[in-house]
């Protein structure tokens, strides 16, 4: 178990990629805190632990106000004692043209996909500054290094987590603390079943590498890498983990 | 200094970017490079205009509408030092001086991997780059001698992510990539820029001959401009960087791609009407 005794916070974690990063770190030793607006899905992913004999609660938190979430991390320390690892995965999209992106939208996905990111790493980062320890892993995607069509405050917003990720790596790395990033190519999850046709997932296959979806373990791997002392001297990288999607330029007739 | 009245001339001849500069271009005698040549002689330069076949050199030198010996043909296999070694000085002793070189012969070709044989590999290896290095190398000579210099290397967006069935060539152009770079670093301080451009798929009689309408069709329904590049766009790109417009710039790499780079690679236009 490479993260036994740990603290880990994982924003977004009772659903698709987040829960699957509960589920392995808990299976790794960790004790888990969840913050997602779904409370039943989040009580779900702490029962799924609890049978396998860990420890997970879930944290009431809108990600998008500091003062809440410092609320909510304030809790996981009076609870835990520690916070050893955050995980921001808690993300949203929504699939319009560039004439209809109102300044509702806008506020909404960049508050969301990354002040949300930033509000976590800011309630957390003193606690990790006076241990001198602490890991902190951004859930980027695909799109934080190019652009996907119509979807253009979460691209701007998914750029501003590379950002984030590197700001955080320089500014927090002399009290050793890693801030590393992942990107996540298409992955099966519920938000990508429900945001997609059949056909698109289909044709988003044929250009990929590895020909096929990822699945949120694949994203969990990573994180668990990035999570543990195994990555100790890696901070402020940005790791696709999106079967050879952003490394290709593919044209399907040659194939 | 600045003399008062060149600047004075270059601002009344708006086509006078270049006037009184040497280029040399590989690969001139065909596509792209022809097109280059004749941007580069209309925006003022004298140009030496090389190619593997000394005829077909000639016969883009013919197209040329302008001054006698604006353009001269010269033939070499960028791929063998000594060639290039002796053309370069056959260029210098015809125009004192090298200020361009653009690097543009290049041979394309698809294949899977596992079928490339060690010939095949080395052709490509030794055409596109290390007849670049050669180009660079003795041109470079020159330029240091100058003190000036402006280096223009093609690269290609396969010298920027992975093209499948394309593994010799996209090895190729990471390395030009590189090379660029590592010149730039290399020769900053003699006043040297050197960049690369990155086309995206251009209407080239290369392109034409190595591909299917299918091809070409598919290629444009993804690109971000919905077309693909013609040699002019190139060209344009090419006298911007061979002018004191971009004298601040070394070590970049330009992509002349319609926007297919900043695309991720599973989507396009056509494939977004998949999102509900």
């Amino acid at each position: 178990m490479i993260l036994k005794d740990k603290v880990a916070i994982v924003t977004g974690g009772a659903s698709g990629i987040g829960e699957e990063i509960c589920l392995q770190f808990a299976r790794e030793g960790a004790r888990i805190a969840i913050a997602d607006i779904d409370s039943a899905a989040s009580a779900g992913v702490i029962a799924k632990i609890e049978r396998e004999g860990g420890r997970a609660i879930a944290l009431n938190v809108d990600i998008r106000h500091l003062a809440e979430v410092k609320k909510a991390a304030q809790q996981v320390l009076d609870g835990y004692g520690s916070v050893d690892i955050l995980v921001n995965c808690a993300g949203y999209n929504k699939f319009v043209g560039v004439e209809e992106v109102t300044p509702e939208l806008w506020d909404q996905l960049l508050s969301i996909n990354l002040t949300g990111s930033w509000n976590f790493a800011n309630a957390v980062m003193a606690h990790m500054r006076q241990r001198r320890s602490g890991k902190i892993i951004n859930i980027g995607s695909a799109a934080a290094i190019l652009a996907n069509p119509k979807c253009l405050p979460y691209v701007v917003a998914k750029h501003g987590i590379v950002g984030l990720t590197r700001a955080l790596a320089v500014d927090l790395g002399p009290d050793q603390i890693n801030v590393n990033c992942i990107c996540p190519g298409p992955i099966q999850t519920p938000l990508f079943e429900k945001s997609t046709t059949p056909e698109f997932a289909r044709r988003i296959k044929e250009r990929m590498p590895l020909n096929r979806l990822g699945k949120p373990s694949d994203i969990a791997h990573a994180a668990v890498f990035f999570a543990s002392s195994k990555s100790d001297f890696i901070s402020g990288t940005v790791l696709p983990v999106d079967g050879g999607l952003v490394c290709c330029i593919r044209s399907q007739h040659y194939e | 200094m600045e003399d008062w009245s060149v600047v004075s001339a270059h601002s009344i001849m708006s086509n006078s970017r270049l006037s009184g500069r040497i280029a040399v271009v590989t690969g001139a005698g065909s596509g792209m490079g022809r097109v280059i040549v004749s941007h580069l002689v209309a925006e003022g330069a004298r140009v030496a205009v090389l190619h593997l076949d000394g005829e077909a050199a000639a016969e883009t030198v013919r197209g040329i509408k302008a001054g006698d010996r604006a353009a001269v043909p010269f033939a070499v296999n960028v791929a063998r030092d000594q060639e290039v070694a002796a053309v370069i000085r056959s260029v210098v002793e015809e125009f004192q001086r090298v200020d361009v070189l653009v690097n543009c012969a290049a041979v394309s070709e698809f294949g899977p991997a596992e079928d490339i044989t060690a010939e095949k590999w080395q052709r490509m290896i030794d055409v596109d780059l290390t007849g670049v290095f050669y180009c660079c190398r003795e041109a470079g000579r020159q330029m240091i001698h100058q003190r000036y210099g402006k280096i223009i290397n093609f690269g290609s967006t396969a010298g920027l992510a992975g093209v499948p069935y394309m593994s010799h060539y996209t090895a190729a152009k990471h390395g030009v990539v590189g090379l660029t770079r590592a010149l730039a670093c290399e020769w900053g301080k003699y006043g040297i820029n050197v960049n690369c451009v990155c086309p995206g798929a251009t209407e080239t009689p290369m392109l034409l001959h190595s591909t299917t309408p299918e091809y070409r069709a598919e290629r444009i329904a993804r690109t971000p401009l919905n077309r693909l590049a013609t040699p002019d766009d190139q060209a344009r790109v090419v006298c911007f960087l061979a002018s004191s417009d971009s004298d601040y710039m070394t070590g970049n790499i330009i992509c002349t791609d319609g926007g297919i780079a900043a695309l991720a690679a599973s989507t396009s236009s056509a494939a977004l009407s998949g999102a509900k």
